[in-house]
């Protein structure tokens, strides 16, 4: 069984039809990307997921359970764990909080200290800023905090929301590796890009999403060779 | 020379009179900017819990015979189920909307009528004083200087209280928590925190915290009654948290001293009539000359 196996879902905002008809799946130890243009619902479609906006019709099921009856705070704890658009660090707070907020669902303090001080280790660009407050911290930075902030929750399936997004070309290169790094047999990955090219190199699968609905699917090689992928979301 | 001396005979004890007045002023405004840096809304039933902790407090302590301190406890911890309600019935549900805030401004207006209702129903509407044989009488004499025990707990313990509140704020999880939802909420949805427990704790804290503002202020100044809240503090309380900066704990204990301070400098300087004003001089200063506070930018999120 998937780990994410989510079914003709459908998301409004009053009137604004956001999701119409998404379905996709994760397993385990896949990455998975879903590309699309502005307002193709990719955002909602994760906001939905970690149950911060209410489907109105569809099922999720994640592990085993349907995301439906479960709040936030549960579904984190579920280890379904969102970076959302847009980076969201706590500017006002220092490095090290906002990386010990992500772990705000665990009950292992000392293994969270532990983790705290590897993630440092693992982005230099992290290291040494500690206490800098995250405000201070470049777009780039932020992003990267972002993302180790999610990693602090100990996700088995990370939901990223266009990670690249304004980054520099060298910035960018970076995070995907360290989004292929994040992959792992206990760690999935479902990435939400605009940046079609990085996104369908490094996913096992893909899905494109149109004005809410997902139209196609594949491997990453698949629809990097699509002639509609090419024309409408790689500009070749 | 008579007149000199008079004046400098009164100076330090309406100094100290200031500096009592101003550390309840204190501890009522912490709570109420903290809710404000946490939720951008103004929890105008705040003075109705100042009122309820004195009301409540005198009811159990003289109607009912209870202990003082065990009535005053007894109370703190009512209003403190009082706040989980304010934030149950008149907040939660329009946050849950994504109403504008001006809702829950009117929501809690509406609350604070009810509680000043419901007290003048049970406590009638004459002020009324806790009887010497109840609580803190006594009094320290140092030299001409007489120091009402009332007045010295008042002192220490709004200092502390505030400091504690800062401290909780600042140094521990469940500040930290505070600090995350007065800075995004969304993002600290997406942290697994749950918000609404966050909120409804912080409505908790901060209304037992204006509760024992209102039960020292009834132990000090001798006057309890339905209405304190809305006649003694609503609008000191505003002026404190405006001047001190909004969301702003530090700058709501200094603006408060500095509030009481000014009204004992306007009482005997320019006499009793003009003291009442000067909450509205100090609120249309704020306004005008600190509009971000006189401790600038040390809102609820960056107490680091
Ligand atoms: N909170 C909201 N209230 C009302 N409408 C919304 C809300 N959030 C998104 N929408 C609308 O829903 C649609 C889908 O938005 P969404 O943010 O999910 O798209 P997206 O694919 O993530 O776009 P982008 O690539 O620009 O991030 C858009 O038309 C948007 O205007
Ligand atoms: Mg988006």
């Amino acid at each position: 069984m998937a780990l994410l196996d989510v079914r003709h879902l459908a998301v409004s905002y009053g009137a604004i039809e956001a999701v119409r008809d998404a379905s996709l799946a994760v397993e385990a130890g896949e990455i998975v990307a879903v590309i699309g243009a502005n307002g193709a619902g990719k955002s909602t479609l994760l906001s939905c997921l970690s149950g911060l906006v209410r489907p109105r019709a569809g099922t999720a099921v994640y592990a085993g359970r349907s995301l439906a009856g479960m709040r936030p705070p549960e579904i984190v704890g579920a280890g379904l764990v969102q970076v959302p658009e847009g980076r969201e660090v706590f500017a006002r707070m220092t490095v090290e909080e906002n990386l010990d907020l992500g772990a705000w669902r665990r009950k292992d303090r000392s293994q969270v200290a532990r983790e705290i001080d590897e993630m440092l280790q693992r982005f230099p660009i992290l290291a040494g800023r500690r206490d800098e407050l995250a405000g201070n911290l470049s777009g780039g930075e932020q992003q990267i905090l972002a993302v180790a902030r999610g990693l602090l929750a100990a996700p088995r399936l990370l939901l990223l929301d266009e990670p690249s997004l304004g980054l520099s070309p060298k910035l960018v290169d970076q995070v995907f590796e360290i989004v292929d790094g994040i992959r792992s047999e206990t760690t999935s990955v479902l990435l939400v890009e605009q940046n079609a090219l990085q996104a369908l190199a490094r996913a096992d699968r893909a899905y494109v999403m149109e004005s809410g609905t997902t139209t196609l699917a594949g491997t990453g090689k698949e629809l990097l060779g699509n002639p509609e992928v090419r024309l409408a979301y790689l500009g070749l | 020379m008579a007149l000199a001396s008079g004046v400098a005979g009164t100076l330090l004890p309406q100094t100290l009179n200031g500096i009592f007045t101003g550390s309840i002023y204190a501890l009522f405004a912490v709570g109420y900017t903290l809710v404000f840096g946490v939720l951008d809304i103004l929890n105008l039933a705040h003075s109705a819990v100042f009122m309820l902790g004195a009301v409540i407090t005198y009811g159990l302590a003289v109607t009912l015979g209870l202990p003082f301190l065990l009535g005053a406890l007894l109370a703190t911890l009512a209003c403190a189920a009082v706040g989980y309600g304010i934030d149950l019935v008149a907040l939660r549900p329009l946050r849950h909307r994504g109403a504008p805030p001006i809702s829950a401004l009117l929501t809690s207006i509406g609350l604070a009528l009810i509680f000043v209702n419901i007290a003048e129903l049970r406590f009638g509407a004459n002020s009324r004083a806790l009887p010497a044989s109840v609580a803190l009488s006594g009094s320290v004499h140092l030299g001409s200087l007489v120091l009402e025990d009332s007045k010295i707990a008042t002192l220490l313990l709004s200092l502390a209280l505030a400091a504690a509140l800062g401290w909780i704020v600042r140094r521990t999880r469940a500040g930290r928590a505070i600090r995350a939802v007065a800075e995004n909420p969304r993002a600290a949805q997406l942290m697994g925190m749950n918000v609404d427990a966050v909120i409804a704790w912080t409505l908790v804290l901060t209304s037992a915290l204006g509760a024992v503002a209102g039960i020292l202020y009834g132990l000090s100044q001798h006057d309890i009654n339905p209405f304190m809240g809305r006649d003694q503090i609503e609008l000191k309380g505003l002026a404190v948290i405006v001047l001190g900066g909004m969301g702003s704990i530090r700058g709501a204990v200094v603006a408060g001293y500095l509030l009481g301070l000014a009204e004992v400098a306007a009482l005997v300087f320019l006499g009793s009539n003009v003291s009442g004003g000067v909450a509205f001089v100090v609120l249309f200063l704020a306004l005008v000359a600190f509009p971000g506070g006189i401790l600038r930018g040390r809102t609820v999120a960056r107490q680091v």
